[in-house]
């Protein structure tokens, strides 16, 4: 195997991603204000930009949590994923700014501490009415910040890959906070019942498209009955497994990816130890199991990366046994 | 099916993966456009106000800090509040019933006037013009309570929900507040609400209110006797 290592900065693919991306939310703005002011002239400019700014990350959050699934279902929307932080930062950004100038915009210039007044103002809770949405929103946002401050591969290293996920998932609570700011507020001032259908729906592709992944998931896996020989499991059928690619295997409580690579089965955990992709949705490039999201390697025999890296995910003992490939449910040691 | 598998540090994407790429791009693209003009156009109406931000000119006339802070200038009572989220109670009472000199800058809403006045104001000899008064009666009218100075123009809009806090703020802050309701005749009225400060707890939502009317030259003022919620 020859292996040739470069320093991965700032990829063409990422400049493309990040431009498109930059000159997205840059149109968005634009043509909100400008649809604003030409069919609403009275409206004032800083009503327009507040509402521009919210409603394009409200949407952007959408975009974001749907690429992880369309994923899933559709290799070919992984692009829309290799820099989807980018994506999460600039909606932070976005969302920041609609905040802290709806701040200004409500709370400054009066004989309160703006913070003061944003918590104080309304405390209607039980009222629906009533109710207090801004809250909801500065409380999305502080989530969103905090996913965005540790969206930094540092930050992943530095809390360890479980701890970095379990924070990043809070990226459901923050939509759920949202779509509860939206309801509370622009929805129960807007004078046409269509935004609340778009916001309905907007909703209903989010849960949708990740109750689809999900089936879509459960019917990839190996369909073998749990049976075991000798400590090991059946896992699935050897020759079913495309050489290069991978099945996976519920075995125990773990999801495992066997590999075919060079006509021998090898099997893994199927979650990567970058952002924990699936990496049984990956295939072998140069002798490794590269993960399909970021195209992180891993050696099939050890679940080492090679080196100078030193990621690592479980590796599990397997073999072929009457065309069936049998795993071992406990993980490889290796030291050092 | 093809075997691709698409890496994000590989410098080009091949093909066929490029093309199904710029074609999701696309369509987003179009999807996020689409969104964003319906969603801008499909707001609430927006009244019919506006506000001269920055652009202070010279008014002379007669002050009177009651019922509320005005200025009856050019024949006409102009409505005074201070910069910011703050009435101009403090400072009118300085010069109650003295002719003035005021730089302001003019807000305005349906006819009625309003001036954002600068701190400096100048006395002015003259004959004073007393406010013109009459009583109206009493009615009950149901409405929304919302603050004068962004109802008439300062923000547009300047009632409503997403509206309620920066109304409390500047309620809190002394500027008059107004009544929002319709009349008998289905038609809307803006009153001015004098008297106790009403309930923050209840700006911009539907209360009812009883009390007595009175004309101030061009301006309706409403004296509240009670105000009431009306029930989700």
């Amino acid at each position: 195997m020859s292996v040739q290592y470069q320093a991965i900065t700032w990829s063409r693919q990422k400049k493309v991603y990040d431009v498109l991306l930059a000159s997205g939310a840059a149109g968005f703005l634009g043509l909100f204000v400008a649809a604003g002011a030409v069919t609403h002239p009275e409206a004032t400019a800083e009503t327009l930009l507040i509402r521009a700014l919210g409603t394009c990350a409200f949407v952007m959050l959408h975009l974001i949590l749907c690429i992880g699934p369309l994923c899933r279902l559709d290799k070919r929307f992984l692009p829309l994923l290799y820099n989807r932080r980018h994506m999460g930062v600039t909606m932070f950004l976005t969302a920041a700014a609609h905040g802290v100038f709806s701040i200004i915009q409500f709370h400054s210039s009066g004989d309160e501490n703006p913070l003061v007044s944003l918590l104080s103002s309304n405390t209607r809770v039980n009222s629906l009415s009533a109710f207090p949405f801004q809250q909801l929103g500065l409380l999305a946002l502080l989530i969103l910040f905090l996913m965005a401050a540790t969206s930094h591969d540092f930050w992943l290293h530095t809390l360890t890959p479980p701890v970095w996920k379990r924070l990043h998932m809070l990226v459901y609570a923050a939509y759920g906070l949202l779509v509860a700011h939206v309801a509370f507020g622009a929805l129960q001032s807007a004078a046409s019942v269509w935004p609340a259908v778009l916001t309905g729906a907007g909703l209903t592709i989010v849960a949708g498209l990740h109750l689809a992944a999900g089936i879509h998931e459960r019917r990839r896996d190996s369909p073998l009955p749990a049976r075991t020989h000798d400590g090991f499991v059946a896992a699935c059928e050897f020759d079913a497994i495309p050489e290069g690619r991978a099945t996976v295997a519920m075995i125990g409580a773990e999801r495992v990816a066997i590999f075919k690579h060079e006509g021998k089965p090898y099997a893994i955990s199927n979650v990567c130890a970058h952002q924990n992709g699936p990496l049984g949705e990956g295939r072998t490039i140069d002798g490794c199991v590269t993960c399909p999201w970021h195209g992180y390697q891993f050696r099939p025999d050890t679940g080492m990366s090679p080196p100078p890296f030193q990621d690592r995910v479980p590796a599990y003992r397997c073999r072929v046994d009457s065309g069936k490939v049998w795993v071992h449910p406990q993980p490889v040691r290796h030291d050092g | 099916m093809t075997d691709e598998f698409y890496v994000g540090y590989v410098p080009r994407q091949t093909a066929a993966q490029a093309r199904f790429t710029r074609t999701a791009v696309t369509v987003a693209a179009l999807l996020a456009a689409g969104l964003a003009w319906t969603l801008a156009a499909w707001r609430a109406p927006f009244d019919n106000s506006r506000f001269e931000f920055g652009v202070y000119r010279d008014y002379t006339g007669t002050l009177a800090a009651h019922p509320v802070p005005s200025l009856l200038a050019e024949g006409q009572r102009i409505l005074l509040v201070a910069e910011g989220k703050h009435g101009a109670n403090s400072l009118a009472a300085r010069f109650d019933q003295r002719n003035v000199g005021i730089r302001g800058a003019l807000i305005e809403h349906d006819g009625i006037r309003m001036l954002e006045i600068l701190p400096s104001i100048e006395p002015l000899g003259g004959p004073v013009v007393a406010p013109r008064e009459q009583d109206l009666g009493s009615v009950t009218l149901t409405g929304e309570i919302a603050d004068s100075k962004c109802h008439l123009g300062v923000m547009n809009p300047g009632r409503g929900k997403v509206h309620r806090d920066c109304a409390v703020r500047c309620l809190s802050g002394g500027v008059p507040a107004t009544f929002l309701a319709r009349d008998e005749t289905g038609a809307r009225r803006i009153l001015l609400l004098t008297g106790a400060r009403p309930p923050l707890d209840h700006v911009a939502e539907p209360v009812t209110i009883t009390g007595r009317l009175t004309r101030w030259d061009q301006l309706t003022t409403l004296r509240a006797e009670s105000i009431e919620p009306v029930r989700e």
